[in-house]
């Protein structure tokens, strides 16, 4: 037999039974619906809500930990802030032997206000904005990355990437829509916990009679707190995206997960023990002092960071926003590319 | 450039071929199964099926060669295919957290399907055709093997494709099951749907499909119609009086074998029983057989046509006979047997010498 150029051909239209009703073919249109699957079967998982449950959870109870001292504190008796009598303890220091007179009051309810004006910064907004960041920086990430290594290593472990790609939808695609499932959790995830970690902060701040004020909102400062949310989202995606790359590499949950939390800890470490390193001279000095500035994490934080000098005050990072996006976009194409080109090309055996 | 669409022609496969490493999963395969066929494939464990059956549907990429369905082919236009096949592939995979209904949702979606209750017919429609209705909203992981099998045939036929592969459809089913699936293919086929079964269970290939093609170690070593596969099959078993007798009448047949009963493919005496031999040969000719012997005053004491079946001709091609190492048909190799290759539009099939 001889061997044909390869050619496209158009055979006739199939025609289906009127039961049949069949959507879209167009590129786009077959992404979209497969994105809609991947969120469908994350409304219907039962790991997709236990990870909801556990990531509100935590941001309540994160706040809980300064609102709650804080609470207390509003609600203690002026007196009760005063040192113990000296009849109830058996030592004579730090104790007061007579009945309290107003000005000892007074100090008291002054570093009561006091008091409760640190906590006010935390509580209270802009500042709680900062604090639902940090919590997701330092704990709801593991959630997301739990989420997307399960998403796609898991398709692998049972082996339902075999039903998903004799369906139709080309490999290029399945890929596209785990990455636009995996962007749409990581924008209503972190919408989700400021919403809670805002909500929460409010609530606690009224049990504490921290009083709340909008007189800070602003154009710009709108601007910026989108811009912080942003950031904040791509901080949780592109360590999604890193979950999605090794879950995809090396075809189960466990790599996806394990992979990307182990690179989380080991960049931190490093940094840790390059800042504690004594002085190099030399070539392997100045690689060691410009290293860190490529890491992702440090990127992604820097991007925060720098918004966060405009909305709260604070120090800006040593890294540029350009440096840090160039930077956090060479680590996407290294999570992404390989990622793609393993789905393209492999077989898909047992 | 010429187009590879034939109407008529379903699958094709040119030289196709797959190798893991050193190891040839598929080698040279050239496969045809034509419109309307059931189409068996069988072989034994680690023949190649199921890593054909991957590259027909695009899971595997093949090494050389190449996998035409519909006259598209795989390499450049396989999403196009893949919307005209249903399959199963080995043991159904689910997600085991959903019921069987959103299963078949999922499936539906990324078939093509509109999602949302736009297709709530159609899932009815295939959940009753596989009798999982009442068990429909079941979460998957309470779903037995046969339960499983069942819904993965549902599923392969939610899209109304025109192909259906079966890879072991009746795994794990009991002889009620396996029934029902037999039926449920033969309702298919009268729909005009094209089925390609891989299945191990003979007897059910030799009932529900028109052709079949058996594969060893990758290698393709029959191709064809089943009841002339059969046909090709049958032997006469032939007893005399005497041992002697017996070595004439061998010597008999065997030079008429050469000459004028060229139909006979081969005569041997039965091992260990000196008064018996076997020729392969169509049983309707039993009687000419006879004739021909009476007519040297050779008489036989028995004379029994026996039909082949699958088993036979399936354990005769690639059963390794006792003490050589080979199979039937390498050890026939030398001598003439008929191969059936497919004809190009009836699909009936022509002989040709290998």
């Amino acid at each position: 037999m001889t061997a044909q150029p390869p050619a496209r051909t158009n055979p006739p239209a199939l025609i289906r039974r009127d039961t049949v009703v069949m959507g879209r073919a167009d590129y786009l249109s077959t992404v979209l619906r497969l994105i809609g699957v991947e969120l469908y079967k994350f409304r219907r998982r039962p790991m997709s809500k236990v990870l909801l449950l556990i990531g509100i959870l935590s941001m309540i109870i994160s706040f809980a930990f300064k609102g709650g001292p804080a609470i207390f504190l509003a609600h203690t008796p002026t007196r009760n802030l005063l040192p113990p009598d000296c009849s109830s303890v058996e030592t004579t220091i730090d104790c007061l032997n007579h009945e309290p007179t107003r000005e000892e009051l007074n100090l008291a309810e002054a570093e009561r206000q006091h008091r409760l004006q640190e906590y006010a910064s935390l509580l209270s907004l802009p500042g709680s904005i900062e604090g639902v960041t940090q919590t997701i920086q330092l704990v709801e990430l593991i959630l997301f990355i739990i989420l997307a290594g399960t998403i796609v290593g898991g398709e692998y472990s049972v082996g339902t990437v075999r039903l998903m790609l004799t369906r139709g939808p080309t490999r290029t695609q399945f890929f596209l829509a785990k990455v636009g499932a995996i962007l749409i959790y990581a924008i209503v995830g972190v919408g989700i916990l400021f919403v809670v970690g805002i909500l929460s902060s409010v609530v606690l701040s009224m049990l504490a009679n921290i009083p709340q004020s909008l007189a800070f909102l602003s154009g710009p400062w709108l601007f910026n707190c989108f811009l912080y949310i942003l950031a904040t989202i791509l901080y949780t995606f592109t360590y999604c995206m890193l979950a999605l790359c090794l879950g995809t590499l090396g075809r189960a949950t466990t790599a996806g997960v394990a992979g990307a939390l182990v690179w989380w800890v080991v960049e931190s470490a490093i940094q840790s023990i390059i800042l504690n390193l004594p002085n190099f001279h030399g070539i392997i000095g100045a690689v060691l002092e410009v290293l860190p500035g490529y890491f992702m994490a440090n990127n992604l934080a820097a991007l925060i960071q720098n918004r966060s000098s405009y909305l709260f005050g604070n120090q800006p990072s040593p890294f540029p926003d350009l440096h840090a996006l160039l930077v956090v976009a060479f680590y996407l194409a290294l999570f992404l590319l390989p990622a793609w080109w393993a789905i393209r090309r492999r077989d898909i055996t047992n | 450039m010429s187009s590879l669409y034939d109407r008529d022609v379903i699958i094709r496969t040119d030289r196709l071929t797959k190798a893991f490493g050193k190891l040839v999963a598929v080698n040279d395969l050239h496969l045809q199964v034509m419109r309307g066929d059931v189409f068996g494939f069988l072989g034994p464990n680690g023949s190649g099926k199921t890593t054909t059956i991957r590259m027909l549907l695009g899971l595997i990429r093949p090494t050389a060669g190449r996998a035409i369905l519909f006259g598209m082919d795989t390499a450049l236009q396989l999403s196009d295919i893949l919307q005209r096949v249903g399959a199963i592939i080995e043991t159904p995979v689910f997600y085991p957290y959903l019921s069987a209904l959103d299963n078949l949702r999922v499936t539906a979606a990324a078939s093509g399907m509109m999602s949302g209750k736009s297709n709530d017919r159609r899932l009815a429609e295939v959940l009753d055709i596989v009798d999982l209705s009442a068990y429909q909203k079941l979460p998957l992981r309470k779903y037995s093997l046969g339960m499983k099998q069942r819904l993965g045939i549902a599923a392969a036929l939610l899209h109304d494709p025109e192909l259906v592969l079966l890879d072991e459809p009746t795994n794990g089913l009991d002889p009620a099951g396996m029934v029902e699936i037999r039926r449920l293919i033969q309702r298919l086929a009268a729909l005009g749907k094209t089925i390609f079964l891989s299945s191990h269970i003979l007897n059910e290939v030799q009932q529900v499909c028109n052709r079949v093609a058996i594969l060893r170690k990758g290698n393709l070593i029959m191709q064809g119609n089943v009841n002339e596969l059969l046909q090709g099959n049958e032997e006469i078993e032939l007893r005399l009086n005497t041992a002697e007798e017996c070595q004439q009448a061998l010597q008999l047949l065997e030079k008429a074998r050469q000459e004028d009963l060229n139909w006979i493919s081969y005569v041997q005496q039965v091992p260990e029983k000196d008064t018996m031999l076997i020729l392969k040969a169509p049983a309707s000719h039993s009687s000419a057989i006879n004739a021909y012997l009476a007519r040297h005053q050779l008489f036989a004491a028995e004379l029994q046509p026996r039909i082949g079946s699958l088993e036979d001709l399936y354990l005769e091609l690639t059963t390794p006979t006792a003490g050589t190492g080979h199979t039937g048909m390498e050890a026939l190799a030398s001598g003439p047997i008929k191969r059936v290759v497919p004809s190009k539009k009836s699909g009936e099939g022509k002989k040709e010498e290998v």
